[in-house]
Formats: structure tokens, C-alpha cells, sequence
């Protein structure tokens, strides 16, 4: 972009403009990642190699699709946005990027975005493909998700994607990783599956269950809890960007609102 | 590496500084916050020990991490020995706790499942610590300085490719196809073994090394 460009563009066009290169680099970075290739050979295997009593049919692909997405998915996507997040920390190369003309805030939501944009469009994706695949077949009533259920998949895999790089943010040394892995599912599901309405405060879709017990014992609203979901990866993009000592009054200010905001989602979606 | 030197690096304390502690607290912190969570509640024996035994070994894969890899790379003693020397100090914690735990639970199951109960389920938990170190190595041997990091996203999708096949189930209960099962895994234990073995080999070694211990050097001179 020429001087010429952002001189007629405006402040605001020529901001957007220059994080639209670091967006798309977060992009290709998280993509290129080893670990984000884990995910297509695994599901690929795993359905390859799966039994499938009653035949590859629709609701075959249909519980094949969710899973990818909503368990095999965001149990990678989390140490790839870990990783790649990490990446400047883990080769040194911070304090090169110190001197460059775009502050740290800046990178961190280019980060942020790059991460989260695709992952939710490819949340969005399987989830049309499961509302097609349900429109033109017939899905056993208790394979099927209503279109609140289907919403939820776009920010289960974004919010893992979020939940990487909030642990690299926060967590700078070596097993952060780890640590946000341990906490943030295994933690998770056993503080959660300790209450009823736990299964709706948990970061993950309301239509199943880890345990036995049918889905959502307590009843809920699917929709408010898609929006409960959007809410945390709000609420993860701004704490992992304003993450630096500087700026946590603005963390405050901004992340405050955002907090008590997912929390009420997450109380109205209850009732 | 001499039994003296290693015990010099274990007794003055620079073993346990160049390893790092943070992933191996937390594990063991995982393990805590999990049996607190469960109360004395010990009915789930086996699912119980294959949490506690996975959260054991995650934490253990950070432990081939070594910041003064490069600067040792010029030490005469071997990678391998260096490696072993973290390896031992992991296992130093991991058999005691595991040992502890299968003590806590075993006794919640039949008198006569007792033995195969502990002995398959510490098979499944050195195939994943194996697992696990084999990754690290491979990842120091090619380049990586700190590939504790590759070694969780490694055994996950290790433990997930293990349990999609349904011809061969994996982690199964305790019952008729416990011992199959088990098989399988000492399979894959001998399997990371070997791929470990190999990882550990120096890289400028020659497949016929000689012995470059100082004191035979000494000797030779």
C-alpha cells in the first residue's frame, strides 16, 4: 500500500488494510502446522476403520462430521494455536518484532483473528453440511442436532483455536501447554459434571454428554448457549491481546463488560 | 556417564534445575486435583488409573527437554546417557506415585483380578511414557530444542489411532480380551523401545562406535 493509498483511505481503512497481511499470515501459519495435519488423517482412519454396524449411511456421516469437529478438531487446533502463538517466544524472537512499525496489541488480534475467522468457517461449513445431509436424509432421533446444537460448532472450534492462544499469552513457559490442555478438558469436565447445570457452562456443545447421563439434564436454551459460547471466545481474544502489563486497565475496561455479558448468557440460557 | 558423575549431577542439584518442573507439577497437581475430586469414591478402577496413568505420563513428556542440549552436545559422554540420566530421574518419581495409586485402587477390585489388573494397566502406562520419550527424542534428534511441547498433540492422536480399531480393541475392560488387549500393548511398548533406542543414538556416531569414555581414552594414550 502506497503513502497516496492510505492518505485517501482513511485511518481506519489503512488499519484494517495493513492487519489484512498479518491475518492471513496467522492463517497460513496455523494451517502449515504439523500438528493441525493430525486432524484429516485421524478422522480419515478412525472412520476407515470404524465398524459402522448399520453401514457407512447418512447418520454415519452426520456423527462422523461432529466429532471431527467437535472432538478431534478443537483437541488439536488447541496445540497448534499454542504453538504457532508461541512461536516467536520459543525461536527468541521477540525482541526483533519489538522494533518493528507494528505494536504487540496489533499482532495479537491479527493473531487472534487469523486463528479464530477460519476455524469458525470451518465450523460453519461441517455445520451446513450436517443441516444438508439432514434435509435430504433421515437422521435417527437421537443422532440429530437442532439448528441451536449445529450453531455451537462454529465457536467449540474457534474457542479451542482461542484457548491456544490465550495459554500462550498467559502461560510463557515450557508446559503451558499442557497446563491449559489439562485445565481446560479433563479440569473442566470434572468440575462441570459435579452440578446438573453443568453441562451448559462447560465450553463444549450441549447435544451430548462425557458421561452416561442423557444430554443436558437441566433444560436450556441451544441458541443462548451458542451465544454463551461467543461470549468465552470474546472473552479469550481480549484477555490473550491486552495480556501485556500496560494494558490491563484496557483489560479491565473492555474485558469487564464482555465477562459479565457471556455471564448472563450463560444464567439466561437456564432459564 | 559414570555412576559417579550422575550422582554428582543428581546430589549438587543440576539435574533437577535443567529439568523442566512446570508440565511435571502439573501433572502430579492433575493427579491430586483428580483422586481429591473423586473422594475415596474407588469403584472405577480401571478408568480411574487410565486418567491418573495418562496425566502422569503428559507430565513426563517435557523431561527430554534440556536448554543446555547444544552446549552438551561437545560433552564426552553420549546422548544416550544423557538421556537415560533424565529419563531415570522422571521414572524416580512416577514408579513411587504409580505404585502408591495402584496400592490405593487395587484393593476396590477382586482379590484374583489384582495382579492382572496392575501389571496390564502399568503395561499401558509404560507403552505411553515410552510413546512419549521415542517422540522427544526423534524431536531433539531433529532439531527441536524443547519438543516436549509436540509430545501431548503425539499422544493423543496415538491413543485415538490405538483405540478407532475395533478388530484389535485397545483399551478395554477388564474381562476375556484384557490379556489380547495387553499383548498388543507390550507390542507397542517393545515398538517405542526400540524407536526410543534409535532416537538416543548420537547422530555423529558411527554404526560401529568406539568407546570414547575419558577414562579408556586416557588409558589408550
Amino acid at each position: 500500500m502506497t503513502a497516496a493509498d492510505s492518505a485517501t483511505a482513511g485511518p481506519r481503512t489503512a488499519v484494517s488494510r495493513r492487519s489484512m497481511p498479518l491475518i492471513g499470515r496467522e492463517t497460513r501459519r496455523l494451517f502449515r502446522h504439523p500438528v493441525t495435519w493430525l486432524i484429516p488423517p485421524i478422522v480419515v482412519v478412525t472412520s476407515a476403520l470404524d465398524g459402522a454396524s448399520n453401514g457407512r449411511n447418512a447418520g454415519y456421516w452426520y456423527g462422523t462430521i461432529f466429532v471431527a469437529v467437535a472432538f478431534f478438531g478443537p483437541l488439536f487446533v488447541l496445540f497448534a494455536a499454542n504453538l504457532v502463538a508461541s512461536s516467536a517466544r520459543r525461536s527468541r524472537a521477540e525482541e526483533m518484532l519489538e522494533v518493528t512499525p507494528t505494536t504487540d496489541t496489533r499482532r495479537a488480534w491479527a493473531m487472534c483473528l487469523g486463528i479464530a475467522l477460519p476455524l469458525a468457517g470451518i465450523g460453519a461449513i461441517a455445520a451446513g453440511a450436517m443441516a444438508l445431509i439432514d434435509s435430504v436424509n433421515t437422521i435417527p432421533p437421537e443422532d440429530l442436532l437442532t439448528a441451536g446444537e449445529l450453531a455451537q460448532l462454529p465457536f467449540i472450534l474457534a474457542g479451542a483455536g482461542l484457548l491456544g492462544v490465550l495459554g500462550a499469552r498467559w502461560l510463557r513457559f515450557a508446559g503451558g501447554a499442557l497446563i491449559t490442555f489439562i485445565v481446560g478438558t479433563l479440569g473442566a469436565v470434572v468440575v462441570f459434571g459435579r452440578f446438573d447445570s453443568g453441562m451448559w457452562w462447560m465450553w463444549w456443545s450441549t447435544s451430548t454428554n462425557f458421561e452416561e447421563a442423557p444430554p443436558a439434564p437441566v433444560p436450556g436454551n441451544a441458541w443462548l448457549h451458542a451465544a454463551y459460547l461467543f461470549g468465552l471466545c470474546a472473552c479469550a481474544a481480549v484477555a490473550a491481546v491486552y495480556r501485556d502489563r500496560t494494558q490491563w486497565t484496557r483489560l479491565a475496561l473492555v474485558g469487564g463488560p464482555i465477562l459479565a455479558a457471556t455471564l448472563a448468557l450463560g444464567w439466561l440460557q437456564l432459564s | 556417564m559414570t555412576p559417579s558423575v550422575a550422582w554428582e549431577l543428581v546430589r549438587s542439584g543440576h539435574l533437577v534445575r535443567s529439568l523442566r518442573l512446570a508440565p511435571f507439577v502439573a501433572g502430579v497437581a492433575a493427579v491430586a486435583a483428580f483422586l481429591a475430586a473423586r473422594r475415596g469414591d474407588t469403584h472405577d478402577v480401571i478408568g480411574d488409573l487410565r486418567v491418573l496413568g495418562l496425566l502422569l505420563a503428559l507430565g513426563s513428556g517435557y523431561v527430554l527437554d534440556d536448554g543446555a542440549a547444544v552446549t552438551l552436545q561437545a560433552s564426552p559422554y553420549s546422548l544416550a546417557r544423557r538421556l537415560w540420566l533424565r529419563i531415570g530421574c522422571a521414572a524416580a518419581v512416577v514408579v513411587p506415585l504409580w505404585t502408591a495409586m495402584l496400592a490405593y485402587f487395587l484393593p476396590s477390585s477382586p482379590a484374583g483380578d489384582r495382579w492382572p489388573l496392575g501389571l496390564g494397566l502399568t503395561v499401558e502406562l509404560a507403552a505411553a511414557l515410552t510413546v512419549i520419550w521415542a517422540v522427544a527424542a526423534w524431536g531433539r534428534r531433529h532439531g527441536f530444542e524443547h519438543p516436549g511441547i509436540i509430545t501431548t498433540p503425539a499422544l493423543l492422536a496415538t491413543l485415538l489411532l490405538a483405540a478407532s480399531i475395533p478388530r484389535a480393541p485397545m483399551l478395554v475392560g477388564f474381562g476375556p480380551q484384557w490379556t489380547p488387549a495387553h499383548l498388543r500393548w507390550l507390542g507397542i511398548l517393545v515398538g517405542a523401545t526400540c524407536v526410543l533406542v534409535a532416537g538416543m543414538r548420537d547422530p555423529a556416531a558411527r554404526w560401529r562406535s568406539t568407546d570414547h569414555h575419558p577414562s579408556r581414552e586416557r588409558q589408550r594414550v
